[in-house]
């Protein structure tokens, strides 16, 4: 007898316990029958992304297990990869990398994989139209975030940000130049075009802005061997690294030391400004080039033969779930333009008005045209050579 | 029935035991779990007493890869020796954190591997700095103006040395200096004085190293060193226990001198960050390329333990700059300490791997050449394995000083005799080894005479700022001829600049005796014993 009662205690306890735990679990309906269906093994969403966004994915993540969404019935899973967007992008053309998701920086890799894949493949990669087509989840433009002094003194050059810092590098004396010889050359750096979605940006922004336009740069402006030895001195004074963030946290660790300024985010920028003043008693200010380039972080669900219906569900549960004004304003708290129109970034608290002087823009100048692939390939070509890379 | 239960209860048992919640006295590593997955991390001395700690808290975390408990385990290795072993294969660890990066580009360099390592982050910093005692950087108008390495080069180069900063007291400006090939801090001053002498502050080449005019700027620079050293520990045991008059500067790591500073010395020392620009040690993380996927894995768990704030706050109890920029400065690194939280403002580029060997061998091409006596007892009390000890010993030593070196040797028994005059090694090296094998012991110890021996050998170079005038002691016991006296040894040494280092041979060596002597020239004392006389040999050969 003693064992059967046990066992009718400890299965009356189970129900119990798993009846309450209901909710928490995910089950939406609480007064389903309990013994129609087994509940669908947990589907894991896999996302490559680029790792500026790491801080805002992983607190959205957590949020989105906790809230008890699910896909079809199933629990999701999500499992977060950072990686550099060249770097995933060459992962996923060599079949290494088999994400449900794709994120990164700017929709111009996307473009870039589709490319490639249509001629493999016969289709694109990412669907350019329907309700899977890739949708923005947050902005960010390009500064130059440089220590508060130093930077007044990159900017009375009456050029562009760019001219200004290269008339620095270039002049003999450094920073003698500018009456400050302890603070030796001048030193900058930016991510490695190679790898990154942000060193790409930035030699794009240089070029754009040594043939003073906007648009149209062609494979003759960046062959140019004027262009050429402008960019080698640029980048004789540059450190790169291959991932933005991890420059921009260098930026604060090392100090005005190792970089007067760096090529960066926006919102890698608008993350360390306390930071650095804490650290070094100096502000860090923000330049913006006279003309922009947005990243805009597209949400890409991918149409390959791994990603399942359950798959495909769950991307889209967890897409609507950055979209969602709580998780849209959060970005903002980090730094990020929203992709929601009516999500403000002024408020009272946000990064903008709370650094605002310190060079804070909340209007962003001129766009420049992201050129086709032909130009990009042959403006890294060039920048190996100037980087001796 | 009963058995399977039982054995139930004590594999639960078992498991609690192994489990991680099991609390292990603090420091001390526990055994690693059967199924661990087992990493291990080589890094250099100066993060021992973090490590120990955080290592041992980081295995009781529980932190797992792949459902299996991660086990890290800690080989503290000077930098310059684990580049070595991990270049031969001897060392395979699947972290290494030397003191600098700058160590990676040696080994990829060395190794012709460009891939030998899959990722390098920083993990605590510290600027190198030339540590001075502060009433000198004050003379030198500390902290108001800059001081850089030509101001250095100046004050060596200076006939009246300190007397120009109106401080005759303290005579000629000194200092020491490590070894490049194992100092992390050497490299990064020998590196700093190739930029000061091209007056360059990135681009350095290899051109620019065998200069003529830098290697001169090297050696003119030498003229002040009052030797060198294995390590930065003798330096700065020294500077505590001799003061001011022992030398005048020494390039360290600021946690060196923060950790100095900390022990309320008399005089303390306050950092120069060298106009010209300095160097950031970084002790990186480095995930080296043989570690597998899953090692890699754990490796990544252990990094952002060792990168969180709480280990950060800790690793600044020891006068590390956090590597996390969400971390504070605060205390130690202050003025109180010596150190300025808002220094160094310029750096200097790391140079290419190639352009870092060739300053390596350019200065050893370069450093100060030695005029050194070895003086040996020879007396009764040496008998047995105990000469034959000291014997292979001075071989070794012979063996790793510098063909140019000039050396002789004196013996001790009952009385003091100049065996081999002082001769250049390269010529004397057959005559030095043959009387080393001849050392015949017997009779008393006339130790005191011997001194004054040697220091007629060295009469001719007293004044000889080109070379490093040294005498090297091997004794086991204290004079027992008593033909002098140690006032004596005291007034023939009186205002020169020879360093008498005295080894105190055996458990018994009567080291009061030779303390004395250490003492008044401002050395160390070395203990040595059979069983590693050889290392003694070894290590002391770098300090010429």
């Amino acid at each position: 007898m003693r064992p059967l009662r046990l066992a009718i205690t400890i299965g009356y306890l189970l129900l119990v316990i798993a009846t309450a735990a209901m909710p928490l679990l995910g089950w939406q309906r609480p007064y389903a029958p309990l013994s129609v269906l087994p509940r669908p093994a947990p589907v894991t969403l896999t996302i490559v992304y680029g790792t500026e966004k790491q801080r805002w994915l992983e607190d959205a993540a957590a949020a989105f297990e906790a809230s008890g969404i699910t896909a079809n019935g199933a629990s999701i899973d999500i499992e977060l990869r950072g990686l550099g967007s060249r770097e995933s992008m060459q992962g996923l053309l060599d079949g290494s990398l088999k994400p449900d998701v794709w994120s990164p920086a700017s929709d111009l890799w996307l473009a870039l994989l589709n490319q490639e894949w249509q001629q493999r493949a016969g289709r694109p990669l990412v669907p350019t139209s329907g309700s899977d087509a890739p949708q923005m989840l947050v902005l960010t433009p390009i500064v130059l975030a440089a220590w508060q002094q130093r930077a007044a003194a990159l900017s009375d050059g009456g050029q562009s940000a760019w001219q200004n810092l290269h008339a620095s590098i270039v002049a003999p004396e450094g920073w003698g130049a500018k009456g400050h010889p302890e603070w030796g050359t001048v030193k900058w750096g930016h991510a490695t075009p190679t790898v990154s979605n942000n060193g790409l940006q930035a030699l794009l922004l240089m070029a754009y802005d040594y043939h003073r336009k906007s648009s149209g740069l062609t494979v003759a402006d960046v062959q140019d061997p004027e262009f050429l030895g402008w960019l080698s001195e640029m980048e004789r004074a540059a450190s790169f690294n291959d991932s933005s963030a991890t420059l921009m946290n260098d930026m604060i660790a090392f100090g005005p030391s190792r970089y007067d300024a760096v090529a960066t985010y926006e919102n890698l920028a608008l993350a360390q400004m306390a930071n650095a003043r804490s650290r070094w008693n100096d502000n860090l200010v923000l330049i913006y080039p006279p003309a922009n380039l947005w990243s805009n972080h597209p949400y890409a669900i991918l149409d390959a033969e791994w990603v399942t219906p359950t798959d495909r569900e769950a991307a889209r549960q967890f897409r609507d779930f950055l979209l969602s004004r709580a998780q849209q304003e959060q970005a903002v708290q980090l730094g990020f333009r929203p992709a929601l129109r009516d999500v403000p970034l002024d408020g009272a608290a946000s990064p903008f008005t709370r650094n605002a002087s310190a060079g804070v823009r909340l209007d962003v100048p001129t766009l420049v045209e992201v050129p086709e692939a032909a130009v990009l390939d042959a403006l890294l070509d060039a920048w190996k050579r100037a980087a001796q890379r | 029935m009963m058995k399977p239960i039982r054995l139930l209860l004590l594999l639960a048992l078992l498991l609690t035991a192994c489990g991680p919640t099991t609390a292990s006295p603090p420091g001390e590593a526990s055994e690693a779990p059967a199924n661990a997955v087992k990493i291990t991390l080589a890094y250099s001395p100066e993060k021992e007493a973090w490590l120990n700690d955080r290592l041992a808290e980081f295995n009781r975390s529980g932190a797992k890869v792949n459902n299996r408990p991660i086990f890290a385990e800690g080989v503290n290795k000077s930098s310059g020796a684990a580049r070595t072993e991990i270049k031969q294969g001897s060392l395979q660890p699947t972290i290494w954190s030397p003191s600098s990066s700058v160590w990676l580009e040696v080994l990829k360099q060395e190794s012709g591997n460009p891939n030998v390592a899959v990722s390098s982050r920083p993990m605590l910093l510290t600027p190198v700095v030339i540590s001075m005692w502060k009433p000198m950087a004050e003379a030198l108008g500390w902290p108001n103006k800059q001081i850089g390495w030509n101001d250095l080069l100046a004050l060596v180069n200076e006939p009246e040395g300190w007397g120009k900063y109106g401080h005759p007291e303290w005579g000629r400006f000194s200092w020491g200096h490590t070894d490049p090939e194992i100092s992390t801090t050497a490299l990064s001053t020998v590196l700093a004085e190739f930029y000061a002498a091209t007056n360059k502050s990135r681009g350095l080449t290899e051109a620019d190293v065998q200069a003529e005019s830098s290697q001169k700027f090297l050696r003119d620079l030498g003229l002040a060193i009052k030797h060198y050293g294995y390590n930065t520990l003798v330096f700065s045991e020294n500077m505590k226990k001799y003061g001011t008059s022992y030398i005048s500067a020494f390039p360290m790591e600021e946690i060196t001198l923060i950790e100095f500073n900390k022990s309320a010395p008399p005089t303390p020392l306050v950092a120069i960050y060298p106009r010209e620009g300095t160097f950031w040690h970084d002790n990186p993380f480095i995930v080296m390329a043989s570690a597998s996927q899953e090692e890699q894995q754990a490796a990544q768990q252990l990094f952002d333990f060792l990168n969180s704030p709480e280990s950060q706050t800790a690793a600044m109890q020891f006068g590390f700059r956090p590597a996390n920029t969400a971390v504070a400065i605060g205390d130690p690194i202050s003025p109180q300490f010596g150190a300025d939280p808002n220094q160094p403002q310029t750096l200097l580029e790391v140079p290419p791997g190639n352009v870092l060997v060739a300053a390596k061998n350019a200065w050893a091409a370069n450093r100060k050449r030695a005029n050194i006596v070895l003086v040996v007892d020879t007396s009764g009390s040496m008998r047995g394995d105990k000469i034959e000890e000291a014997k292979a010993g001075l071989e070794l030593f012979l063996s790793r000083l510098l063909p140019e070196d000039r050396v002789a040797m004196v013996t001790f028994s009952d009385t003091a005799e100049v065996v081999v005059p002082l001769g250049v090694l390269s010529e004397n090296r057959i005559q030095l080894q043959s009387a080393v094998q001849n050392i015949e012991v017997e009779g008393k110890t006339a130790m005191y005479d011997a001194l004054r021996e040697a220091r007629k050998v060295l009469e001719a170079d007293i004044d000889d700022r080109n070379r490093i005038n040294a005498i090297v002691l091997l004794s086991d016991g204290e004079d027992t001829a008593q033909t002098s006296t140690f006032e004596d040894v005291r007034a023939d040494y009186n205002e020169t600049d020879i360093s008498i280092f005295p080894i105190a041979y055996g458990e018994d060596a009567a080291k009061d005796a030779l303390q004395q002597i250490a003492d008044f020239t401002r050395t160390i004392v070395i203990s040595g014993s059979t069983g590693d006389i050889n290392k003694v040999f070894e290590n002391l050969s770098r300090y010429f």
